[in-house]
């Protein structure tokens, strides 16, 4: 007996390891992938520093690569697209996101939520080069005639018409992420809150939506880099001219339209080949920005409460 | 004894599970009530429904008559709000807000503002200023015997505080609203002895203001602070009266089984 149980003990321990470093290696491989994606930029964009001038990069207002004469490689227009595209988008899908969020885990009736939740889930897995379709042949259109003849946008195709796509491929992953954070509240507060005499809505507004807000923020801020990294989008709904404008009613061409639309034509080992993988760092660069102010923010508030 | 809480024929559904069944009873002011009973006796649920908590409880049917100082909390033209501003409770698990210890106190008069005629049920308000709220923290954490322990660090987070200081917070932030009645559900049974008995201290004087009913498991407990003593079974109330009889001489059998420890 004695002998059998010191057997099973041994077999548990083995186990036990077999678990930790399978858990170990796998978890190893996913920080090399992000190792070598980083490297593998870093590698091929290494070469633009010298052959293309970076004071004309960042600061250059013109993006002409192909130009026979004199290449232009100056990235605002690029960036400045990018950030109008997604600031627009965020603005559309924050609100419509939280609003959808609160009426989800506070208002609505359990069996509307057991129906909603899925189909807003469901909404997030609509391939985007879906939308980029129906944004390309419909909704341009229709923002095109909406006040005709008093006003029409500047462009046919828009960073508009992109942004307001770019937020329905947002407002699920928000919806979906912050309402597990509002529910993730415990119920006991909720009580504490409404034994006091606060309305449903007060408590919602001063204990279960402070309590998740560490979630929400964070669930904001990834999907503020879905839309930076977004691409289909951007490339079929923007119009894709490199122009420097804020104006969103223009086109535009964000980061990551220029690289989808310019490396398939471009010839291996060039300037523009190696500035078109600078302009993906400076993409790798912003994301990563993006997830270390998300973790920022969810440390600073959650710190504040525990 | 005058009378504050009236309750006739109280039945209680949560779907089609009767959970009460024809409770009638007359709580007193400004006496404690303990109400004991073995667990899923519906104990909770019948102080649930002193605050209308378990209006928030789907499927759940209340029907009879609540009425506290003669009105049916139950009737229609009852604001659910007003009703817990009057009837605080004080739950099982400390639950403080993930605020500081100020803001724990301060979070709701701050919304209800100051009550300038408590016979107008809440219609003529006005705004407690920065010194009056700070004085309204001050006095209640005071009355709940914890401002000593916290005011030193009264912006710090409410989790930094032990358990029992926790839940001491809960009480001080209840009667922040002024409340007639405060109704605890199992307040201890998370507690350690020594946290215990500081919140029996503080209820025992707390009926001086305060109408106390108190849910307990524990019938040391009732027999320690409670004047009164209501022995539930199966959602029924078996027996109530005034706490010393109802252990020396328990008119029940039921009554008699439970105190000896020979059942529940």
């Amino acid at each position: 007996m004695a002998y059998k149980q010191r057997v099973t003990a041994r077999r548990r321990k083995l186990y036990d390891q077999s678990v930790f470093v399978i858990l170990t290696i796998v978890s190893t491989f996913a920080i090399l992938v992000l190792g070598a994606v980083g490297g593998f930029l870093l590698l091929n964009a290494y070469p633009a520093f010298s052959q293309v001038d970076q004071w004309q990069f960042f600061t250059g207002t013109v993006w002409d690569p192909t130009n026979p004469i004199e290449p232009l490689y100056g990235m605002l227009p690029l960036l400045v697209a990018t950030l109008v595209v997604s600031a627009i988008s965020a603005l559309i899908a924050i609100p419509i996101g939280l609003g959808a969020t609160i009426y989800l885990s506070e208002i609505a009736h359990p069996r509307i939520r057991k129906i909603m939740k899925p189909a807003v889930e469901v909404l997030a897995g609509i391939p985007s080069v879906v939308l980029g379709f129906f944004a390309l042949t419909v909704f341009a259109k229709f923002v095109w005639d909406l006040f005709y003849p008093a006003w029409r946008p500047d462009d046919y195709l828009n960073m508009f018409n992109g942004a307001v796509f770019l937020a329905i491929m947002m407002v699920p992953i928000m919806v979906s992420l912050s309402e597990d954070a509002m529910n993730s509240v415990p119920r006991s507060l909720k009580e504490a809150s409404l034994a006091l005499g606060m309305t449903r809505w007060e408590t919602t507004w001063k204990v279960v939506i402070p309590a998740a807000r560490p979630g929400i923020v964070a669930a904001i801020m990834l999907s503020i880099g879905r839309a930076v990294g977004e691409t289909m989008v951007v490339v079929m709904a923007t119009g894709s001219a490199p122009q420097l404008t804020w104006n969103p009613f223009s086109s535009g061409q964000p980061i990551t339209s220029t690289i989808a639309i310019e490396m398939g034509e471009v010839a291996a080992n060039t300037p523009h080949y190696y500035v078109l993988f600078e302009l993906g760092l400076v993409l790798f660069v912003i994301t990563f920005a993006l997830n270390y102010v998300a973790d920022w923010a969810m440390r600073k508030y959650s710190e504040r409460y525990q | 004894m005058s009378e504050n809480i009236k309750v006739t024929g109280l039945n209680v559904w949560f779907d089609k599970n009767q959970a009460l069944k024809d409770v009638s009873i007359t709580i007193p002011k400004n006496e404690i009530t303990a109400v004991i009973g073995p667990s899923g006796c519906g104990k909770s649920t019948f102080i649930r429904c002193i605050n209308r908590m378990n209006d928030l409880v789907p499927k759940c049917k209340v029907t009879g008559r609540i009425e506290v100082d003669g009105k049916d909390i139950y009737d229609a033209d009852v604001d659910v709000v007003e009703v817990r501003k009057r009837i605080g409770m004080v739950f099982q698990k400390p639950n403080p807000f993930p605020k500081s210890i100020f803001e724990n106190i301060a979070y709701a008069p701050r919304i209800h503002g100051k009550d300038l005629d408590p016979s107008l049920q809440g219609t003529k308000v006005t705004k407690y200023t920065k010194k009056e709220l700070a004085e309204l923290v001050e006095r209640s954490l005071r009355r709940a015997a914890l401002w000593d322990e916290v005011k030193d660090r009264m912006e710090k987070s409410a989790y930094d505080l032990s358990g029992g200081q926790q839940q001491r917070l809960c009480i001080a932030r209840t009667m922040a609203v002024d409340p007639e009645i405060i109704l605890f559900d199992e307040p201890c049974s998370a507690l350690d002895p020594i946290a215990t008995a500081k919140i029996e201290d503080l209820l025992v004087d707390l009926k001086k203001d305060y109408t106390v009913v108190i849910v307990t498991h524990n019938m040391q407990q009732a027999a320690r602070v409670a004047d009164r003593t209501a022995f539930f079974y199966l959602g029924e109330l078996i027996e109530f009266g005034e706490t010393e009889r109802i252990f020396e001489k328990p008119e029940q059998k039921l009554t008699e089984q439970y105190i000896t420890g020979r059942m529940g």
